[in-house]
């Protein structure tokens, strides 16, 4: 798979804060990537080097194979956290100009803005001012102008912050669809509930440092702790021993981690020797959520 | 289509679009015309006719002429003034006043008396006085056997001609006008700096704070959306004058249909009032006007609207850009600019009244102030190479403002939450 965008050593500093610091690392095409990192860690800073809002200090951001230009605009969608808009100029209007700022010619972008709010539903609100919208529905609006030149790349800061759950299901769908058609998505968030729900790779950014990337299922299997779940029939019978220590015990299941991770097939005969009956086994993977508040912490104490 | 044309279209339709726009687009010129006709409406509207009983001791005056408003009555000389003062307001339909003349010599006029019951007007009183004095000139001047016009001849009327003297040419001078075309040229491009360069930093603290403005520099440089802004912005400015002018002309023709034989007639009855009319000076004047260079003063006009719009909306657009959430913060850091311009309409003020003095050249020189005192400058007569110099001066001060202005926004605009520093800002002008 290739990648649509390479970072090498990306440096940004502000008078007295750096903001990126010697940041590598690639986004492959066609994946939906989450951005991470808790609030001020850089993602934003990254992001607006991306869309040319500002220029880094050292470093190289290659895109589709070419050092990022002015030309690229065409290719890159991007919804900012904050949702911004005209709220003096009609609906209509407000995309038609917005795509033809991302080169689109008047007619197409017209014929985009009415296929987008056919789809989402919103059709009749061609002629409605923005202030007149709900949140929600401006909110829609923004997603439109943000797909609506067709982007290869779609970054997407905090994109359901704010949306109801039937709304946020809504963009979720047309995110999918979009990565279907071959779009490449950078989601940007501090929410990780919603990344390991939608991306295939992320990469993890805090204080301006780079300190996690990789594909989720690896990242996964590589924090692992060796946690499984174990749930019997009636209460378990255990004893002390070199295997396994429990760490959570309610009812009818335990949690226990185990202290070698080849002891896997003991552990099982080590718990049916005991008399139980065992109803179900697996192994506990750890949250992003987890490996994201240890690797933080551990970059604290550091 | 070129994105930053895209943007001054936006910046122009939306505005000309505008109810407020279009209410002050139209309201303006009427305005205009009501502070014009105004006067003679209130004038005509005041003229509340008067009736003047007269009662003459010295038997010196037959009759006195009655004017706008104002008429008199001699009668009832043989009762005492005791009485009239009593019943003057209900002797035949009422009188509104009574001006009493006391038996007096000709040349010692005292103890002359009006009785009101309301108050009579300064105009009024003035009036009287005239008349009377008028009379009492001629009756002197008869006892005394001298003519009117030999009195007159003793002292003479006294006009300088002012010819100015520039180069080869020797032209007309006329220090009235060509005051009147420079306050009024200084004047309208003062307003439109500061009308137009505010609109500018509305705008552009308007896209701050609705947080557009990153949608919108994800898409076209900052720099095209600060120049497509003032562009756009001053296109408006443009439209807004062209139509108060027109609108101007066309109410003016339209008054003068309806209120034109009105208009008129008082105009002749107040220079009546005011004595003979001096047509040579109004001749004077048309003969002075065609000799100031009304399309040349025009086209100065417009360089310096345009010179002067961009220099100072740069600054505004990147003074819009430091706005945080409050208001005032933006005041603070406006005031600067607000000040050059207003030290620059006071500086115009003065040289009106000295059009050459160092300071008059300096000011007309330095961008700043240059776009208001150089138009009040010009219908004085100032150097060719002069104006070239501040012409010079002044789009060399648009370009390094625009580019100031370009370095700060670029970044202003994206600053949110903490409070600006100045110490910041300057910072920014290193930026990459």
């Amino acid at each position: 798979m290739n990648d649509i965008m390479k970072f090498s050593s990306v440096s940004k500093r502000f008078s007295d804060v750096q903001a990126l610091d010697d940041i590598s690392f690639s986004i492959p095409e066609n994946t939906i990537f989450g951005l991470l990192g808790p609030n001020g860690a850089g993602k934003t800073t990254l992001i607006r080097i991306i869309t040319k809002i500002f220029a880094a200090d050292s470093g190289e951001i290659i895109f589709d194979g070419q050092n990022i230009k002015e030309q690229h605009y065409a290719n890159i969608g991007y919804m900012p956290e904050e949702k911004g808009m005209y709220k003096k100029m009609k609906v209509g209007e407000h995309l038609i100009y917005l795509g033809q700022l991302k080169g689109l010619s008047k007619i197409k972008a017209k014929e985009q803005s009415e296929f987008w709010l056919n789809k989402l539903g919103a059709s009749d609100w061609w002629n409605k001012k923005l202030e007149d919208l709900s949140k929600g529905m401006q909110q829609k609006a923004q997603f439109i102008a943000t797909v609506i030149h067709q982007p290869k790349l779609l970054i997407l800061d905090e994109p359901f912050s704010g949306l109801d759950p039937v709304n946020a299901e809504l963009i979720k769908n047309e995110i999918y669809q979009l990565h279907q058609q071959g779009t490449t998505i950078i989601f940007s968030t501090h929410r990780m509930e919603q990344v390991e729900e939608i991306c295939n790779t992320i990469a993890l950014i805090n204080k301006g440092k780079l300190i996690l990337n990789g594909d989720v299922a690896e990242i996964k299997q590589k924090h692992k702790e060796h946690l499984y779940k174990v749930a019997f029939n009636n209460l378990p019978v255990i004893d002390e021993n070199q295997l396994f220590e429990v760490v959570n015990k309610s009812g009818n299941t335990i949690e226990l981690k185990l202290k070698q991770p080849q002891y896997n097939n003991e552990l099982l005969h080590y718990l049916i020797s005991k008399g139980n009956t065992i109803t179900a086994y697996y192994e506990i993977l750890p949250t992003l959520n987890n490996i994201f508040i240890n690797l933080v912490n551990k970059a604290q104490n550091e | 289509m070129n994105k930053t044309l895209l943007i001054i279209q936006r910046e122009y339709i939306t505005r000309v679009r505008k109810k407020s726009f279009i209410f002050f687009t139209l309201l303006g010129p009427i305005f205009f015309l009501l502070i014009s006709i105004l006067p003679v409406l209130i004038a005509s509207a005041n003229k509340d006719d008067q009736k003047i009983l007269v009662k003459d001791e010295s038997r010196l005056f037959t009759a006195l002429p009655d004017t706008a408003g104002l008429y008199f009555t001699f009668k009832y000389n043989n009762l005492p003034i005791e009485q009239l003062k009593g019943n003057y307001s209900t002797l035949d339909n009422g009188y509104d006043a009574l001006l009493y003349i006391p038996d007096m010599k000709p040349d010692a006029p005292y103890g002359i008396e009006i009785f009101s019951e309301a108050q009579i007007s300064l105009t009024t009183r003035i009036y009287l006085e005239n008349i009377i004095a008028d009379k009492l000139e001629a009756i002197n001047l008869e006892n005394q056997n001298l003519d009117k016009q030999v009195l007159l001849k003793l002292r003479p009327k006294v006009k300088i001609d002012d010819k100015v003297t520039s180069g080869e040419n020797q032209k007309e001078g006329d220090a009235v006008l060509a005051s009147v075309f420079g306050y009024g040229m200084g004047f309208i491009i003062y307003i439109v700096l500061l009308i137009y360069g505010t609109m500018v930093m509305r705008g552009v603290m308007e896209e701050k704070s609705s947080r557009i403005i990153e949608v919108i520099i994800s898409s076209v440089k900052p720099f095209q959306l600060m120049m497509g802004k003032i562009v756009g912005i001053g296109l408006v400015g443009i439209t807004q004058f062209m139509a108060w002018g027109f609108l101007v002309v066309v109410l003016n023709i339209i008054v003068a249909a309806i209120f034109g034989t009105q208009l008129s007639e008082l105009q002749q009855s107040t220079a009546a009032a005011g004595g003979e009319a001096d047509l040579s000076v109004i001749a004077q004047t048309m003969e002075s006007l065609s000799a100031h260079p009304i399309g040349f003063y025009l086209l100065m006009f417009l360089v310096y609207f345009i010179g002067g719009y961009f220099l100072y909306a740069a600054l505004f657009a990147a003074i819009g850009s430091l706005a945080g959430d409050e208001e005032t913060d933006v005041q603070m850091f406006a005031m600067p600019v607000t000040m050059l311009i207003l030290i620059s309409i006071f500086i115009m003020m003065a040289v009106v009244q000295q059009p050459h003095t160092p300071l008059a050249f300096w000011a007309s020189i330095i961008p700043f102030s240059s776009p208001i005192v150089m138009p009040a400058l010009i219908p004085f007569g100032v150097p060719a190479w002069q104006i070239a110099l501040s012409v010079v001066f002044l789009f060399a001060g648009f370009i390094f403002t625009t580019f100031l202005a370009g370095k700060i926004y670029r970044t202003g605009i994206l600053m949110y939450g903490k409070k600006i520093k100045v110490s910041e800002v300057f910072k920014w002008l290193f930026y990459k």
